[in-house]
């Protein structure tokens, strides 16, 4: 921590997937280009390293969420076993939440037990740490539209204060059912970071600075999935931009990153 | 680590609202759960309900009416139980909105309102027949976002949902943030209310038991699922003589719903608790484990108890008393912490007749009177998600 609250980080490893993009690469080609933000439905990879049971049980969002997770362990070639981790949603599992409440509302209320221990928020971190065998510590966390700003904090508090990297996947899904027409998420996106206290190694990406901010007005919260809150944030490294973004955290309080100067 | 104070605290759970509630049922080894029958639900099985939150006691003021639902009332009630509301008041101004943090936990949060909601979709638009506020009453983060409004709080906050686990994770997230400067105070705590999610859900993993819980008992046989709101207000200057000393998390890396069947994570969260207190195992004079009354979770736990700690520590588990609180049972059990520390007693396992003699430990089935200055909290949750804390009196 320096002065002012700022927090210093090194951008390790990125993975991405989400609506015309199946991998960082491809989305980082986006963004240089400043293609807009593309319409495609995401296609979701098979992540290979769950056990089959699992992979037979894998939702939409934990396919997502390891396969990001995963792509920014290989980008950093750090061995996923040993990291700490964040892991940030808005609602989580939207399908199978759904697919619950709409069972608890007929006279069939026997819900099966797969379906009872998808519904937890933390589901993709439990199937991550079953796919890894990482035993380290895990925050599953949740802060509605802020839910990336929320995770990008959490895991710069928490490598900054071990002193290790830390991973950060962030992943939202659609809800198929009556949420929908509240709660208007149109598909799959899944976002993963790797942080590190800033001037430990020379990393690949640029270094970022991060700090909250009360008085930015930060973009729209309203993005048609979430997690792609994260995309100003990966603008600026992509473009080294040293101005200030203003991301949505929470009423009154956004989350601004900028390339360090 | 650097201690942080727990300036203040309360708790909700069946046994009534506020801390002296809880205080007498554990020392006197009352429980607070009756066969269930909550909603229209047919299970076998008891449950820990707080009768209050279906008062007018609970009801929101108007101005907070977009946050509606049962567990934000829950959380309400509880707010407003042992001067906690006029501790956070008084905080928030002096300390500032913005040095405010807000760390909370739940693992359902406000579904049960969700899913009432679906009993109401229209057939031919599929919408909801009555309009819902989705971000106020129904998301998971719908607890955060409420307790922010109440009390004007604009510091860094969010929902942890780590099962049950969760408020017991928030202490450590809000010890990160006050050790890198970002918050001088956060509010921190847990809130979980009945639903048919959990109640149908334990049931389809035959988790649930027909009989009160048993914590630890050689016949337990499931669960009781209980609701609870609980607090803490964490300062990072001395209020209090209670202090947060350490805390361990870690990750099972095993099954979705089964715990490592040695108990090797949740050996792993007591000892970096251990470490991170800069405490021995001789140090601690209670632990109130995480005694869910399942098989598999009090026979690793019991395993992985008896390799940090052997046989000499006294312990127990209090959902006897409170029911299986979930997302809001890290909190409640920190709030029985405080007690048996402030009051200087030993909570005995409501509940429990015979002990499970292939568990090796210094199981404690009554209550006692005993000096308490440095305890243990174990919480455990789906997902294989491990948190332990350490608090002590501070002279």
């Amino acid at each position: 921590m320096t002065q002012d609250n700022i927090l210093d980080i090194a951008i390790l490893g990125i993975g991405a997937v989400g609506p015309g993009f199946s991998n960082w690469p491809e989305l980082q080609s986006q963004l240089k280009a400043g293609a807009p933000l593309s319409l495609d439905k995401t296609q979701l990879p098979s992540p290979e390293i769950l056990p089959s049971a699992e992979r037979r049980r894998a939702s939409p969002i934990v396919k997502a969420g390891l396969s990001v997770g995963l792509e920014a362990c290989h980008d950093a070639a750090l061995d996923p076993c040993q990291l700490l981790t964040v892991f940030t949603s808005s609602g989580a599992d939207g399908a199978n939440c759904e697919a619950i409440c709409e069972q608890l509302a007929t006279d069939d209320r026997l819900i099966s037990p797969t379906r009872f221990h998808n519904s937890v928020h933390n589901t993709v971190a439990g199937y991550w740490g079953i796919a890894t065998g990482c035993m380290r510590p895990s925050q599953v966390i949740s802060a509605e539209d802020g839910s990336f700003a929320a995770g990008l904090l959490e895991a710069a508090i928490e490598a900054s204060h071990s002193d290790e990297p830390c991973l950060l996947v962030c992943y939202d899904t659609n809800y198929p059912g009556a949420l929908r027409h509240v709660r208007p998420i149109n598909d799959t996106a899944a976002i993963a970071l790797i942080v590190e206290k800033a001037g430990k190694r020379k990393g690949k990406y640029p270094n970022i600075q991060l700090k909250l901010d009360h008085t930015a007005t930060p973009e729209t919260p309203t993005a048609p999935i979430p997690t792609l809150q994260a995309i100003p944030v990966l603008n600026s490294i992509t473009h080294t931009t040293t101005d200030w973004v203003s991301i949505y955290f929470q009423s009154n309080c956004a989350l601004s990153a900028r390339v360090n100067p | 680590m650097k201690p942080i104070f727990i300036d203040s605290y309360t708790a909700t759970t069946c046994v009534g609202p506020g801390n002296n509630a809880l205080e007498r049922a554990l020392q006197s080894g009352t429980a607070g759960l009756l066969q269930c029958d909550f909603d229209t639900v047919s299970l076998d099985t008891w449950i820990g309900k707080v009768a209050d939150v279906d008062s007018n006691n609970a009801s929101l003021p108007t101005d907070l009416k977009s946050f509606d639902c049962r567990n934000n009332r829950l959380a309400f009630l509880g707010l407003q139980q042992d001067g906690f509301d006029a501790r956070i008041r008084e905080t928030v101004r002096t300390a500032g909105h913005q040095r405010v943090g807000i760390f909370l936990g739940t693992s359902t949060s406000a579904i049960y309102d969700t899913e009432l909601a679906y009993r109401n979709v229209d057939s031919t638009t599929g919408k909801f027949s009555e309009p819902i506020n989705y971000s106020g009453s129904h998301s998971v983060s719908s607890l955060c976002n409420f307790v922010r409004a109440v009390y004007g709080i604009q510091g860094p906050g969010f929902v942890i949902s780590t099962a049950c686990s969760s408020s017991a994770k928030v202490f450590a997230a809000a010890q990160r943030f006050m050790a890198l400067g970002l918050i001088d105070a956060a509010l921190v705590g847990g809130v979980d209310s009945l639903c048919l999610t959990t109640l149908y859900g334990f049931n389809s993993l035959q988790l649930t038991s027909e009989m009160p819980c048993r914590p630890y008992d050689q016949h337990r046989n499931g669960i009781s699922i209980g609701e609870a709101a609980a607090f803490a207000l964490l300062t990072k200057h001395q209020s209090s003589d209670l202090a947060l000393l350490g805390y361990g998390e870690s990750s099972d890396a095993y099954h979705m719903s089964s715990p490592h069947p040695d108990g090797l994570g949740a050996k792993y969260a007591m000892e970096l608790a251990l470490k991170g207190a800069g405490l021995v195992r001789g140090d601690i004079d209670y632990i109130n484990l995480h005694g869910t009354s399942t098989p598999s979770n009090d026979r690793a736990e019991g395993i992985a108890v008896n390799n940090v700690f052997g046989e000499r520590v006294a312990c127990s588990s209090t959902k006897g008393v409170t029911g299986h609180t979930l997302g809001a049972a890290g909190a409640v059990e920190a709030v029985a912490c405080f007690e048996a520390l402030r009051q200087g007693f030993i909570p005995g396992s409501v509940g429990t007749e015979t002990l499970d003699p292939a568990i090796h430990l210094n199981y404690q089935l009554k209550s006692s009177r005993a000096p308490v200055t440095t305890v243990l909290s174990n919480s455990f949750g789906f997902g294989g998600s491990n948190c332990s804390l350490i608090f002590g009196k501070q002279p």
